[in-house]
């Protein structure tokens, strides 16, 4: 299989200016745009690498096992998006992967496949403003072709999405949180206030009954 | 809990993970958490609607400024209320964060903010994109002061503007909600 994937990469080292299709190996259209991105970018650059053999996947993430000599690619290009890249082609094979940092995003896998795909740390995140850094869709400025702006704006448009739904959530909450405490306050008073009235005609009563005791009575007597 | 609306009893309550202000996450985008002090109610249309946390009103109801009764016993004391808009012009895009609705300082304990000294005039709230949060938060202040108005509106900063003028934690805070 790894020379199944020697052979695509040399195909499209050959034939840099058209996006095989058969080196969008996932398969979703996006993740295939991404590796076609990471094929695109540095095919000058990679023949040293590619023409190596692939190192063992130990110091990888499993995830990328199913294709070791793109994602090798990928991670030196997708971590960066700089060409330092360049700089380390010279370097014997497995050092790519000591060099290039992690980048703060969840997971290396995702990174390479897709940098947008990191779905439920969206999903918390109310405030639009902490988004925006793992979000950027500027990777890859070069790319040109027709797919890359409709994908940024329907990315863009998803985050936006589930930064609204994230609102909204918040919203619910805080208003039923809000409901909640004024039910228990209201009943609270309601009760207060109930007792108070109790005690109040109590209070009416008692002084009702005295007041006919001492009311004012007729009497016959006169002065003269 | 904070709770800012009519209660009988001026509750010094901490805020706790349930309170709506966290929820809305009103605490962190313009407000310091704080422990709630004082009682501030504030009604809408002539004692029609009154602002509990997250409610919904429209922008006809919001058209002229509202009541804003501050509770307590010490006429001597007085306070100052901002109101804001977090969320201008769009929620996803508050690049106006914080939009400065109505500054009056000099409020007398247990009167209105008719009683206190308008720095700001109340300019109704009419968003025009997506959901925004209306903030009103209330700042004892240590004497009468003098404040000298910020000469627009956008990007106001509340928290800045508490440490400028020596105003501490807010005492109490009330948000609502408004679309167009």
């Amino acid at each position: 299989m790894e020379e199944v994937w020697k052979d695509i990469n040399l195909a499209s080292l050959n034939d840099h200016s058209t996006r095989p299709s058969s080196s969008s190996s996932s398969s979703s259209s996006a993740a295939a745009f991404i590796f076609q991105d990471f094929l695109a970018r540095p095919f000058t650059i990679n023949t040293t690498t590619n023409s190596d053999p692939p190192p063992s996947p130990s110091p990888s993430p499993s995830p990328l096992s199913p294709a070791p000599p793109q994602s090798l690619t990928a991670l030196s290009l997708g971590c960066h998006h700089r060409p330092i890249n360049r700089n380390h082609h010279h370097h014997p094979h497995h050092n790519p992967f000591g060099h290039h940092p992690h980048p703060a995003a969840p997971s290396p896998p995702s990174t390479t496949k897709l940098p947008y795909s990191s779905s439920p740390l969206f999903d918390t995140l109310p405030s639009s403003s902490s988004l925006p850094c793992f979000a950027t869709t500027n990777r890859f400025p070069e790319t040109s072709s027709d797919p890359a702006p409709t994908l940024d704006r329907r990315n863009k448009r998803m985050i936006k999405n589930r930064e609204s739904a994230a609102r909204s959530r918040a919203r619910k909450q805080a208003y039923t949180s809000e409901l909640q405490l004024k039910v228990d306050h209201l009943l609270e008073e309601n009760a207060r206030l109930k007792r108070q009235q109790q005690k109040l005609c109590e209070a009416a009563v008692l002084n009702h009954q005295q007041k006919k005791k001492s009311a004012l009575y007729r009497t016959f007597t006169a002065p003269f | 809990m904070s709770s800012s609306s009519s209660r009988a009893r001026a509750s010094s309550l901490s805020l706790g993970h349930n309170d709506p202000l966290v929820l809305g996450r009103v605490i962190g985008d313009v407000l310091d958490p704080f422990t709630s002090s004082v009682n501030m109610r504030v009604v809408y249309g002539n004692n029609i609607q009154e602002v509990i946390n997250c409610c919904e009103l429209r922008p006809s109801q919001i058209i002229n400024k509202p009541r804003v009764e501050v509770g307590g016993h010490d006429l001597r004391t007085f306070y100052t209320l901002i109101m804001v808009d977090p969320d201008a012009p769009s929620p996803c895009n508050p690049s106006e964060r914080e939009y400065l609705h109505w500054l009056v300082i000099n409020i007398p304990e247990t009167t209105e903010a008719n009683f206190g000294e308008e720095i700001v005039p109340y300019e109704s709230p009419r968003p025009t994109a997506g959901i925004h949060r209306i903030v009103f938060v209330l700042f004892r202040q240590t004497g009468r002061q003098s404040v000298h108005g910020p000469g627009w509106r956008q990007n106001f900063n509340t928290r800045d503007f508490a440490e400028f003028y020596n105003l501490g934690l807010p005492v109490s805070a009330l948000y609502f909600i408004c679309k167009r």
